[in-house]
């Protein structure tokens, strides 16, 4: 048996590194099972820890980003691209809200004259929960709330409506350098909107730039 | 003045008054004959409005239309389109390409415009916005009106 095994007995104790195989750890044996601890320690402890790098608790943050985003197949026209804008604070090391604008519109035509076109306009207020499992790398989950727009065109006939939008959300910041001011944001979403008493769901993964305003954290 | 019988006749005019503001559903799926002129041509049109979508507070559709006329040699044009059929509260619009061309001849593309009278009748015109149409045989022209009943 390789690996852990158990001590013959009725209580079953796990062996530890040191007398597996009855040999004796080497220095090495037991660096390389203190690192397996200690990144252990990490990965649990880590989304918990207070701010090590990244953004920084009272900061502000700007970005923005390009979104790939398949609308909801009621929407009848496929895929888009959708850039947005958002702005935020960090309110603690963890806690951030964000303001986030984003448009999105495609057009299809089947026949020159006759398109269908869906243009969504949103204004989300997004609440943002930031991990820190280590310097340089900040994912994150967030939920969000607004309104949407949504217009529609169709053969020449076109219609509107505003309602309710939201949002859920989770990515990843990637800080250009240890104490860089910039990051690569990626991001995966569920952007919902409700129009013409229909819901509409939107999956899209979105990539961008986003940047620390403020002093570095410490 | 005794008021009882003025109140017992509005409140009896109440779900009369509730079932006009109601709008009626209409549906456009289905055959619908009518016919076509332009000019002093003139001839029937069948349009067949399938495959209902939602579109917002539209309805799509996918539509075929059969004209025929005094001209035609092969007895009727066809055209049809996927999805190219909005049907909003009382507009409706489609657009077709007509079918059957000579090989490498360009597409002939109407556009038909209407609005719905009723639950069982569509009144509008029509524009052929494709320049020109080397399938047509029927004499619809380049514009026209035409009427459609269920």
């Amino acid at each position: 048996m390789s690996g852990l095994h158990l001590r013959h007995g009725g209580l079953g104790i796990v062996d530890s590194l040191e007398v597996r195989d009855r040999v004796p750890a080497t220095p090495a044996r037991r660096r390389t099972g203190g690192l397996i601890f200690v990144a252990g320690c990490f990965m649990v402890l880590g989304p918990a820890a207070p701010a090590l790098a990244g953004i920084g608790e009272g900061n502000g943050e700007i970005g923005v980003d390009y979104a790939i985003q398949r609308l909801d197949s009621g929407l009848e026209v496929g895929s888009g691209g959708r850039p947005s804008l958002r702005a935020g604070q960090h309110v603690t090391g963890s806690l951030q809200w964000e303001g986030q604008v984003t448009r999105i519109s495609v057009e299809e035509e089947p026949l020159p004259g006759a398109a269908r076109k869906v243009t969504l306009s949103f204004a989300l207020a997004n609440l943002v929960y930031n991990f820190h499992p280590r310097r340089g790398v900040v994912p994150y989950v967030l939920a969000g709330m607004g309104l949407a727009k949504t217009d529609l065109e169709a053969v020449g006939l076109s219609s509107g409506d505003t309602q309710t939008a939201y949002q859920i959300a989770g990515g990843s910041r990637f800080f250009f350098g240890e104490r860089g001011a910039a990051a690569l944001r990626i991001e995966l979403s569920i952007l919902g909107n409700d129009a013409f008493e229909h819901s509409y769901f939107h999956y899209s993964i979105a990539a961008g730039f986003t940047f620390r305003l403020g002093r570095e954290p410490t | 003045m005794n008021k009882t019988p003025i109140l017992a006749a509005l409140l009896a005019l109440l779900p009369i008054a509730s079932s006009c503001a109601t709008r009626i559903e209409v549906e456009l799926e289905g055959t619908w004959h009518g016919n076509w002129t332009s000019g002093p041509a003139a001839g029937s049109l069948d349009v067949t409005f399938s495959g209902k979508r939602s579109f917002g507070d539209m309805t799509l559709y996918n539509v075929s239309l059969v004209a025929s006329g005094p001209t035609c040699t092969s007895g009727e044009d066809r055209g049809a389109g996927d999805r190219t059929a909005a049907f909003r509260v009382d507009d409706v619009r489609f657009a077709v390409r007509m079918t059957g061309g000579p090989p490498g001849a360009s597409d002939g593309i109407f556009h038909f415009d209407g609005a719905l009278i009723g639950t069982r009748e569509i009144d509008g015109s029509y524009v052929l916005t494709s320049g020109s149409c080397p399938a047509c045989t029927c004499g619809m022209g380049d514009s026209g009106s035409w009427t459609l009943l269920k």
